[in-house]
């Protein structure tokens, strides 16, 4: 069985480069593909957490963790449903979807 | 059905009068169209005094819980009643504001009305997969509705910039979820509670700390978002000044209470429920004080440069964050978290009256002058009365004067920080009451003391709605004032509303 380590290496290696991406892109579905990433990662760890606290414990197989995954998997969905609804409806007037762009609110 | 589930479902009915409400108000939409506009808000505004009703009624008082992952106390009600009537006020504006005028309405009211769904429900639970899904549907739908004029570019960038934050903080989140879920094998706030305090029992800084650590950070991230605390408040300007001003309205007052009731009760829940080892828990109390004072410095210093009053006032509202944070911090000290929670509680309803009718003296204004920038604000005291002498009461109890509730609330807090031994926080509260008094003022001045309006007349508002809408801030007004006089009243209730 691979060790818990590798899996939660894995997801925080997602999260960073999500985050990273967040960051460093400026177009706003690649942003938005990054925060897809980094919800993936929390997925990887909740099912990773899962899958060990029920090893050996027969009577209680912990699922809570895999259901929560399911829930996440459909926010993200809702999420991207309703982003790319702004993001067209932004692009119509402004014809860009670049993040430096849309900076018309200034302090 | 088992009496047990009938009871747990009665406990339910406010949340079920809102869902049908949503219902109805699609179908009226559907069937009658534009012509239905009137109906539709009356539906909505029917939908959220029956909510009201049933928080009202003392038979449902007595704590619920319901499905194992809701708990209906006296504290969500407390919430429940700050976002749910927030939310018919909101109504109200939304019908009246000149804004909205070329965008249909009526999809608007749903979309309020599952926001508020989607806050009342954020406030009772103390599971984390309800956490998150009330928490998304008050986001998603908040996002959509900043947006909602879409024909501005303002509000579409508006909508933009808070989705793609608020998306953010939510994955933060969730990865913070997700730890905490692994160090407690649990997704139910008590549990998590009881798994932290084991991993810290042992009083050294581990990996095992080190997690709790990263995570809550993580989770507060979410959280801090939806108050606009510093640091994740860079999108509460923009997005205040570009969304439609009722729906402003809503994100300054509605979202916020529901963003301070869930990271209260998940610091009650995960902090404070089991005895957390002594030396750690003023440590995170010194946190959130820091994180206080400094939101409430910049919020307040960067209030002044302003000169859209939307703007200001959003400002404002971080500034007011800061100042409720001063609160959760006294209840995180580790003394008495009673003093705290009241204070903080208390605090949330004199803003929660001041800023409603704040922001709806904005869009009075806007509605018959066009006004949103301070200069175009000048001698509007004299031409609109009514609006002109209440927009000043609110600001006056945003500042914390008498003889308004603000005032009371400020007090309260203060006396909770000097309590506590947070003295330099109460220091620098002080310093900020008075730096807030000064942008506050300035919009005062330029109503009243700085020549005539360059507008004649503007355009008069007529119909039932408006009067209505003139009605609920008069009715605030009233509060305003009669919440300063007599605040034991509100007091009382709040301490109804205790953990």
């Amino acid at each position: 069985m691979i060790p818990l380590e590798h899996y939660l290496y894995l997801s925080g290696i997602l999260f960073t480069l999500g985050l990273c991406g967040v960051m460093m892109r400026r177009n706003v579905i690649l942003v938005l593909m990054s925060v897809e990433i980094m919800l993936n990662a929390a997925n990887i760890a909740l099912v990773a957490f899962s899958k060990y606290l029920s090893a050996g414990a027969a009577e209680s197989v912990q699922l809570d963790g895999q259901v929560f995954v399911f829930f996440t998997i459909a926010v993200a969905a809702a999420e991207a449903a309703v982003a790319l609804v702004i993001a067209m409806a932004l692009f119509r007037r402004l014809d860009t979807v670049n993040v430096d762009d849309v900076a018309n609110l200034r302090w | 059905m088992t009496p047990e589930l009938l009871t747990q479902i009665a406990a339910l009915k406010p949340e079920i009068y809102l869902t049908l409400g949503i219902v109805l108000t699609v179908i009226a939409d559907l069937v009658f169209g534009v012509r239905g506009r009137n109906l539709v808000a009356v539906l909505g505004l029917a939908a959220v005094g029956m909510a009201l009703w049933c928080l009202a009624d003392p038979a449902g008082s007595h704590p619920e819980r319901v499905f194992g992952m809701l708990t209906f106390d006296g504290y969500a009600r407390f919430f429940r009643a700050l976002i749910i009537s927030a939310t018919g006020i909101v109504i109200l504006h939304a019908v009246v504001f000149r804004g909205m005028e070329n965008v249909s309405r009526n999809e608007f009211v749903p979309m309020l009305l599952g926001t508020a769904l989607g806050g009342s429900l954020l406030v009772s639970t103390d599971n984390l997969v309800m956490l998150l899904l009330s928490l998304e549907l008050l986001s998603l739908n908040s996002y959509l509705l900043a947006g909602w004029q879409r024909k501005e570019r303002r509000s579409s960038e508006a909508a933009l910039k808070y989705l793609v934050y608020g998306a953010l903080a939510s994955a933060i989140m969730i990865f913070g979820f997700s730890l905490l879920y692994g160090i407690s094998g649990s997704l139910s706030l008590p549990v998590i509670g009881a798994g932290v305090s084991a991993a810290w029992s042992g009083g050294v800084l581990g990996t095992t700390q080190l997690v709790v650590i990263v995570a809550t950070a993580l989770v507060l991230v979410g959280f801090g978002f939806k108050i606009a605390a510093f640091p994740f408040h860079f999108w509460a300007p923009d997005v205040y000044e570009g969304a439609p001003t009722p729906v402003t309205t809503f994100l300054a007052v509605a979202s916020k209470a529901a963003g301070f009731g869930v990271l209260i009760r998940f610091l009650d829940a995960v902090f404070l429920g089991e005895a957390l080892n002594a030396e750690w828990l003023p440590r995170l109390g010194h946190v959130i004080a820091v994180i206080s004072a400094v939101t409430m410095t910049y919020g307040n210093v960067t209030a002044v440069l302003q000169r859209n009053v939307k703007r200001m006032l959003a400002y404002s509202s971080i500034a007011h964050a800061g100042y409720l944070l001063m609160g959760v911090a006294v209840m995180t000290s580790g003394l008495d978290a009673d003093i705290g929670l009241d204070a903080t509680l208390f605090y949330l309803a004199t803003y929660y009256v001041a800023t409603l009718g704040a922001f709806g003296c904005v869009m009075a204004l806007s509605n018959r002058f066009g006004a949103e920038d301070l200069d175009d604000y000048r001698g509007l005291g004299w031409s609109a009365p009514f609006t002109g002498a209440m927009f000043v009461l609110f600001l006056v109890s945003l500042t914390g004067l008498p003889p308004t509730a603000g005032f009371a609330g400020k007090v309260m807090l203060f006396m909770a920080s000097l309590d506590s031994g947070l003295y330099w926080l109460a220091v620098v509260g002080a310093i900020n009451a008075v730096v807030s008094l000064f942008y506050y003022f300035k919009i005062a001045r330029a109503m009243y003391l700085r020549g005539d309006s360059k507008f004649i007349a503007g355009i008069p508002d007529r119909g039932v709605m408006v009067f209505f809408a003139r009605a609920s801030i008069l009715a605030l007004g009233v509060a305003t004032v009669y919440y300063g006089l007599a605040f034991d009243g509100l007091k009382t209730w709040v301490e109804s509303a205790l953990l």
